[in-house]
């Protein structure tokens, strides 16, 4: 009898790990978006200048907005509302950015594109053409930047469709943006 | 004979057409918008539209902030604040003399009983959507723009196959707060459709066209849907219902039999979903073209405009290490559909709000409409033209802003010249045979500019003074080129510039930069200094000189990646250029 019980308390508590973690897995208020690798950094930071290649961050702008509809140049993004927003200082060639989490948006999407800018200083805030901040974003005053480029949720899932990780391991990307000539 | 360093200077022509992307500071308010009519005109061809029947999803993710296949929605509660009338809920002729009778019945039959108008309360959990597209497309259609009899404008219907969707929530009660007794709540409901063999298809075939203030004017002309033919399946978890039970005499209670609700309830079922599936059919024909023109005529009053940044061309890093930036700006003006779908977009291009400068003149323009397709062959999926003027804007605020006066005519900077008018980009006819290289163009630049200081040496200075000015025409011959030429890296791809050719017709100087002696023997003088710029043209004929930069052709529309095909330039005074979306960017190819 007391084996019977066992086993039954033991599933229950088996049936409601399984039950959380479908939970967790499929919580559908909340976004997730996978660890990602950037590479090529290295190219990025010795293109700078050489005062400040020791003082070089990088920012990671996870929100919802949009390249211009007739782009030129990779930097014309509209970015209306941030969602996460990281800063790491950039040392070495590659750079891991963790797996990023946050509330979903009602109706619309909650995350379309990231946006990577190599920037001076721990400091950044990324203005729109039009001189306007990202929802949610505070001003810092910084807004110089040495390099941007950006993914939107389509080339995104594209990548992760090629690469396929495995459970936890990042997506790779090489950061592509243009060096700007040299100033 | 005069020796000046012309070839040098005249890199700043070509350069004034070279701009990068680089980076950016606060930005400034930009100053009043000088919109250039229809300054930049598009053309999707038949095949470029093909983009759009195979990744209208994309463009929506990422231009609407949209995505069809996933949506989610918070807990929702919503509250009637006033009771409704019975009289003014639409039921069917049955449910309402069913209700009727129960209002009439009831009150009589038991006492204190009675059935208030209903002030709803209604609550739902977390909701989200979830749908599998076969199709979701976006497709011109002109047979129906013409049996609207519309003379501009276009017909775009929206094609949708849906393979499965589900919509759940976790739950939704609903109570009437004005007779307490009457609730319910149904947990982890879901509303499948599973197509199976049998999709459900919807069209929306809509009308838009900008009016005469640049708005968009969106008009869904119907809906047309397979609805009442699909599969609609109805799943919950449980049930929550009042409970009723019957005292008699105080002793014998009588409780509702749950299990037989339940059992009644899953046997109606599917009666309950054809009516279901009927009505969401004859709401979303009938109710959801007026609903989405009425948001449409509340949403859509702004002027459909998009603003960009350009890093000014000819002008020095600011002292934080960055160029001065112009502001350009892009607004729907007209859209049309004939063969092909035609946009056409007033643009401007102006400096910040601190410097003031005048707009461009009426003969720096083009002269009428571009012929998008020269050839009368539509291989191609995009064709852009851009007005000169566009060009001549960007080369006005740079000379104003004085970019091009200090231009250093040697590598060590010791000699400057200065433009002495704007460069002025127009069309140079004839230059392109037939058969050469579809990627390359030619325009002119005319300009005059004033030769530095000591550029004239020796006995030359007998003849001219040592500063003059000079004006002359110039040929640029226009370049797709990739990485080294353009770019900076492997992959990347440009517009580069060269010049090929001085026109000595054009070279000219005014009498006033003749010494006296010069004046005398003016002729003699003009031959010498053409016979120099002569030697620098024959140089640049034979390989091109570049002018150290390139620029960049739009490289995406709506985030799909384009090839230059073609360049060109109309007789109106048009640049234009043609491409095909990049290998795995736009059509399956």
């Amino acid at each position: 009898m007391r084996i019977r019980k066992f086993i039954l308390c033991l599933s229950s508590v088996f049936s409601f790990a399984l039950i959380s973690e479908s939970v967790l897995a499929l919580d559908p208020s909340t976004y997730s978006v996978n660890p990602i690798q950037i590479s090529g950094l290295r190219a990025i930071q010795e293109a700078a200048p050489k005062n400040v290649q020791n003082n070089l961050y990088v920012t990671a702008y996870y929100g919802v907005g949009r390249r211009a509809s007739l782009n030129n140049q990779g930097d014309q993004i509209n970015l209306r509302r941030h969602k996460a927003k990281l800063t790491f200082k950039l040392n070495g060639d590659r750079l891991e950015l963790p797996t990023v989490k946050f509330k979903r948006s009602n109706f619309f999407v909650s995350f379309n594109i990231v946006i990577f800018v190599v920037h001076v200083g721990s400091q950044f805030t990324w203005v729109n053409a039009d001189g306007k901040l990202a929802d949610g974003d505070l001003d810092t005053n910084q807004h110089y930047y040495w390099a941007v480029d950006s993914l939107t949720l389509p080339e995104f899932e594209s990548l992760l469709q090629k690469q396929s990780p495995k459970n936890g391991q990042a997506l790779r990307y090489n950061f592509g943006s243009r060096v700007p000539e040299e100033i | 004979m005069p020796s000046f360093h012309t070839r040098s200077s005249l890199f700043v022509l070509g350069l004034a057409l070279g701009w990068q992307a680089s980076a950016i500071e606060a930005l400034p308010l930009i100053g009043s918008k000088n919109f250039i009519n229809s300054a930049v005109r598009l053309e999707i061809t038949r095949q470029g539209m093909d983009v759009f029947r195979t990744k209208l999803k994309d463009v929506l993710v990422t231009q609407a902030e949209f995505d069809p296949s996933d949506i989610y929605h918070d807990p929702y509660e919503k509250e009637w604040k006033e009771p409704i009338k019975w009289d003014e809920i639409k039921l069917s002729p049955e449910a309402n003399t069913v209700v009727t009778q129960l209002r009439e019945l009831l009150p009589m039959w038991f006492e204190n009983f009675t059935i208030k108008d209903p002030r709803p309360y209604l609550k739902t959990g977390m909701s989200t959507m979830r749908a599998k597209y076969s199709r979701f497309a976006l497709v011109t259609d002109e047979r129906l723009l013409r049996s609207l009899g519309k003379s501009s404008g276009a017909v775009l219907s929206l094609e949708l196959e849906v393979q499965e969707a589900s919509l759940g929530t976790d739950f939704v009660q609903i109570k009437d707060l004005s007779n307490q007794i009457l609730h319910g709540q149904v947990n982890n409901l879901a509303i499948n459709i599973a197509g199976g063999g049998y999709p459900l298809k919807i069209r929306i075939p809509f009308y838009v066209q900008i009016n005469s203030m640049n708005q968009l004017e969106f008009e869904a002309l119907r809906f047309e849907s397979n609805l009442r033919d699909v599969n609609l399946e109805l799943k919950y978890g449980n049930l929550i219902v009042p409970k009723v039970s019957l005292i008699i005499d105080d002793k014998v209670v009588l409780k509702l039999n749950k299990k037989h609700l339940d059992k009644k309830i899953a046997a109606n079922l599917p009666a309950i979903l054809v009516k279901v599936r009927s009505f969401i059919a004859q709401l979303a024909s009938e109710e959801l073209p007026k609903f989405l023109n009425d948001k449409a005529r509340k949403t859509l009053v702004q002027k459909l405009e998009e603003i960009q940044t350009l890093n000014a061309p000819g002008s020095d890093p600011l002292p934080n290490g960055i160029p001065h930036r112009f502001f350009w700006g892009l607004q729907l003006s007209r859209i049309d559909l004939n063969d092909s779908l035609q946009i056409q977009l007033n643009a401007f291009m102006e400096d910040d709000a601190s410097f003031s400068h005048g707009p461009l003149l009426p003969g720096d323009r083009a002269r009428g409409a571009p012929k998008l397709d020269p050839q009368g062959l539509k291989a191609y999926d995009l064709a852009l033209s851009v007005d000169r003027g566009l060009i001549n804007r960007i080369l006005q605020l740079s000379f104003e802003r004085g970019y091009f006066s200090h231009i250093a005519t040697d590598e060590k900077q010791t000699q400057f010249l200065k433009l002495t008018s704007s460069p002025n980009v127009d069309v140079l006819p004839g230059l392109k045979p037939i058969g050469s290289d579809p990627k390359v163009t030619f325009l002119k630049i005319q300009t005059s500019l004033k030769v530095p200081k000591g550029t004239v040496t020796g006995t030359d200075r007998i003849f001219l003074q040592d500063e003059f000015e000079m004006s002359l025409e110039v040929t640029a011959r226009l370049q797709d080129m990739a990485y080294p030429a353009c770019g900076q890296r492997e992959g990347d791809r440009g517009i580069s510039i060269l010049l090929t050719q001085i026109n000595m017709e054009s070279v000219k100087i005014e009498n006033k930069w003749f010494s006296s002696v010069g004046r005398l023997a003016s002729g003699k003088v003009m031959d010498s200094v053409k016979s120099k710029l002569r030697d620098i043209s024959k140089e640049w004929a034979s390989k091109g000189q570049s002018v150290g930069g390139c620029f960049d052709p739009p490289k995406e529309l709506l985030g799909f990646k384009l090839d230059v095909t073609q360049l060109g330039m109309d007789p109106n005074g048009h640049l234009m250029i043609f491409f095909n979306y990049a290998k795995g960017s736009g059509r399956s190819l």
